[in-house]
């Protein structure tokens, strides 16, 4: 398989590619663009086969006049499935979708207020942009660097900026290198940056997120941590490694990314249980996390039940709630697809994936609304066009 | 090791420890990186909630508006259904009245006693009281039916004031009560029926309503609509009243003793105001109780700037070919001698002369549409400083029309001659030529 292409009854079209020739999918994204007159694409690519550079340069050179943002992935979610190592380009037509992109760069010296002012600005260039005819309903997307230690708080800005419009995203990933992880947008690409794009459209939608673990009655309390690099040294007052290794009764030099899939630690805030996942164990023991931790929180040790049932349901709600669902964007954390895998569900989600039109990426985190969140699967569904009255 | 089995003192000091500072922590807001999150989801929560409370309440008011569309429509159906039936009705509902009508003629004829003729009188009256009754409601009917459609159309407001006004002179006059109308020249877009229906009952009430004093009608220009006032010096409209005096079946207190039909039904201005509805011309009203109440109606202006001249009213016209017969002619001159030169002069080629000899005294003689003078004779000089132009300029503008107009003066000055041509008044030196002067006057009333 080189390059397909699928189109969608809501006039999006997605087209993937698993060959590294990033001219000639630039070249067929140039040419379905102007098929469908689409005035901007998502795109998400993996690192393993194709490098930012050389993505945005070809885009440059092909479809100069299409604009554009992304990120790179840990894993795709294609017309065909769960995949790895493929590009993937979502075109937006113009008719149905007013679209507006920015991306900040250097998190880390950025402050807050700076990000809430780029997405109040966003919003009146849209409001500029989007013609009012009809009337249209308006939804956010963020990429974040999944390696910036900063989603919190970014998600947090960017909410800040929106008021009520939903807010749905993913953190970029890097296929579990945990090195580097780029963002791309409009003919630039960076690490330490966020994306948020802003997008009116007359087509139904409705945001979600899915999880599904329960926890035990195993409790780790944060003991010693370094909250600015989400790194917990202890817990229970041991080293994080082997009391958490102890806990789910494993050998610390063992642990993986799949340990930590399928043994995730989980905070009750708000009666409500969240998952704090685990990225990886450093030599010293102790542990990075893919969110942020503190001292004093107190953790249990939980276990993911029935992905696909809870999936399913969720996807079912979903379809209610539209009266049909014609696709979804879907942003699903790395470490789901690695608990699949290792519960060998993985073909089942793939599937439910393929016959609900999900597509999207792997996450090394998802952003729902206000949230920062981890092991879960968020998206928007799109409905089926509204018959013309 | 679980957290239970833990007996390591100094290992529970330290947990202790960081439980501590954390309870702490979360009780101050200065947020890092999980006090973001915690408080993200606790506004989600918040919004969550709020979010299920306003769809809680978007459905009870979307179930209780179901409801009360649901019911004003099954109101609005059986009113429909009953007034499409009255106004589909009327002729079977009128029908046996019609022959109670004549049966009762019938009876008159071959009564022969004083008591049986009187009788038969109040039987008579008792019906036509009733037939009243049933055709106003049949009206209302009719119009809530939507089945009156406006002929909207030019009316000349002269020609209606003055049939209104021989319609109601007798009325007003049996009760001792002036009833005066504003001369008016314009034509305004209604229907012409149901303008004079919405004035008949407002100035039949009116009337009603007064015990002392009169009723006057006028006019007043506002931009390109024409208001309508009917002012009376009644017992006026209590504050509390307003809304309710557009009530079917309202009634105030008569001036007059008998219940019979001139204490009215207390249908007037519900007709009124679903006519003025039907025509789009607001109705509205200033009282002042014990002192008198004004209604106004608004009116849009017609399209023809002015009246032809009114026919079939008590306006004479002027037949063509007999030179001056008839000729209204409005005199204003200072010097009696000359007024009465002046009048026996006009007189004697059939023309109808009102002499006044200053501004006021011209003004008082137009008290209404009665009499509409053709021309305007006036002496420049008047007493008191009093000008002739400005006579004119004022007879002008209270009928509301550039009647042909003439000055006649000894004044032989420049700023005089250039007055009268720039307000279109014709000039003419003294001493007069009466030639001259008829020659004049046929051309200026040809």
């Amino acid at each position: 398989m080189a390059s397909s292409s699928t189109r969608y009854a809501c006039g999006l079209s997605a087209l993937t590619t698993d060959e590294p020739d990033t001219n000639a999918f630039a070249r067929a994204i140039a040419a379905e663009a102007a098929a469908v007159d689409a005035g901007f694409a998502l795109l998400f690519f993996s690192q393993s086969l194709v490098d930012a550079s050389a993505l945005t340069h070809s885009l440059k050179l092909h479809a100069p006049s299409l604009a554009y943002a992304g990120c790179s992935t840990a894993g795709e979610i294609t017309p065909q499935g769960l995949e790895e190592g493929h590009v993937l380009a979502l075109l937006l037509p113009s008719a149905s979708f007013s679209t507006v992109s920015t991306m900040v760069e250097n998190l880390s010296s950025s402050g807050m207020d700076r990000i809430t002012g780029e997405v109040a600005a966003l919003r009146r260039l849209l409001r500029g942009r989007a013609d009012h005819k009809r009337a249209k309903s308006v939804f956010a997307l963020c990429f974040i660097d999944g390696l910036s230690y900063a989603e919190e708080a970014v998600t947090s800005a960017i909410h800040w900026g929106l008021d009520d419009i939903p807010l749905i995203g993913g953190s970029a990933g890097d296929d579990l290198k945990f090195e580097t992880t780029r963002l791309i947008c409009n003919g630039k690409f960076a690490s330490d940056s966020a994306i948020v794009v802003l997008i009116a459209t007359e087509i139904p939608f409705h945001v979600f997120k899915t999880d599904n673990f329960i926890p035990t009655d195993e409790k780790l309390v944060v003991t010693e941590s370094d909250p600015d690099h989400r790194i917990v040294r202890e817990f229970n007052a041991t080293n994080a490694a082997e009391e958490y290794a102890a806990s789910v009764g494993i050998v610390p030099q063992t642990l993986t990314p799949l340990s930590f899939a399928s043994h995730p630690v989980v905070v009750k805030v708000g009666g409500e249980y969240y998952c704090r996942s685990i990225q990886r164990m450093h030599a010293d023991g102790s542990l990075s996390f893919f969110c942020a931790i503190d001292d004093g929180v107190v953790l249990s040790i939980a276990q993911p039940k029935n992905m696909v049932e809870a999936t399913r349901a969720a996807l079912q709600d979903v379809e209610d709630k539209l009266g049909g669902i014609d696709m979804i964007l879907g942003f699903d954390c790395v470490l789901r697809r690695l608990d699949a895998r290792n519960r060998q569900v993985f073909r089942d989600i793939s599937e439910l994936y393929r016959t609900n039109n999900v597509i999207g990426f792997g996450t090394y985190g998802e952003q729902y609304r206000s949230m920062h969140l981890n092991q879960t699967f968020t998206g928007i569904a799109f409905g089926e066009r509204q018959a013309a009255e | 090791m679980p957290l239970r089995d833990i007996d390591d003192l100094e290992k529970l000091k330290k947990i202790n420890a960081a439980l501590v500072s954390r309870v702490e922590r979360s009780m101050d807001q200065q947020g890092n990186a999980f006090s973001l999150f915690q408080t993200a989801i606790s506004l989600e929560n918040r919004v969550r909630t709020r979010t299920e409370e306003l769809h809680a309440t978007l459905r009870r008011l979307e179930r209780s508006n179901i409801d009360l569309v649901a019911a004003k429509e099954t109101a609005e159906l059986a009113n429909l259904s009953k007034t499409r039936f009255l106004a589909a009705a009327s002729h079977d509902v009128l029908q046996p009245l019609n022959a109670a009508h004549l049966s009762v003629s019938a009876l008159a004829e071959v009564q022969t006693s004083e008591e049986g003729k009187k009788l038969v009188r109040q039987v008579e009256r008792s019906l036509e009281t009733m037939e009243d009754l049933l055709r106003t409601l049949l009206d209302i009917s009719k119009l809530d039916a939507g089945v009156v459609q406006p002929e909207i159309g030019d009316v000349s407001l002269e020609t209606l004031f003055s049939s209104l006004r021989s319609d109601f002179l007798p009325e007003a006059e049996k009760k001792g009560l002036s009833l005066k109308f504003r001369p008016v020249n314009v034509i305004v877009r209604s229907d012409r029926t149901l303008l004079r229906r919405i004035l008949q009952n407002i100035l039949s009430n009116a009337l009603r309503y007064t015990r002392s004093g009169g009723v006057l009608v006028g006019t007043r220009h506002r931009g390109d609509t024409i208001r309508i006032d009917v002012a009376d010096t009644g017992c006026g409209i209590p504050d509390d009243q307003r809304e309710a005096v557009f009530e079917e079946f309202h009634r105030g207190i008569s001036t007059l003793a008998d219940g019979g039909l001139a204490g009215g039904l207390g249908l007037g201005l519900a007709i009124v105001r679903r006519m003025a509805a039907a025509l789009g011309h607001p109705v509205t009203f200033s009282s002042k109780v014990g002192r008198g109440t004004i209604f106004h109606i608004d009116v849009p202006v017609g399209m023809s700037a002015a009246a032809e001249p009114a026919t079939g009213s008590a306006d004479m016209e002027r037949p063509r070919g007999y030179g001056l017969f008839g000729t209204k002619v409005l005199l204003v001159e200072n010097d009696t001698d000359v007024l009465s030169a002046m009048t026996s002069l006009l007189e004697r080629w059939q023309c109808l002369v009102r002499a006044a000899t200053s501004t006021d005294d011209a003004l008082d003689l137009l008290g209404d549409t009665a009499w509409v003078p053709d021309i305007v004779i006036a002496d420049q000089h008047l007493d008191g400083g009093d000008l002739g132009t400005a006579t004119i300029a004022e007879v002008r503008d209270y009928l509301g029309r550039p009647v042909p107009a003439l000055i006649v003066t000894a004044d032989g000055s420049e700023p005089v001659a250039k007055a009268a041509r720039a307000a279109g008044i014709e000039l003419m030196r003294k001493p007069l030529k009466p030639a001259q002067l008829r020659a004049l006057l046929a051309h200026l009333l040809a």
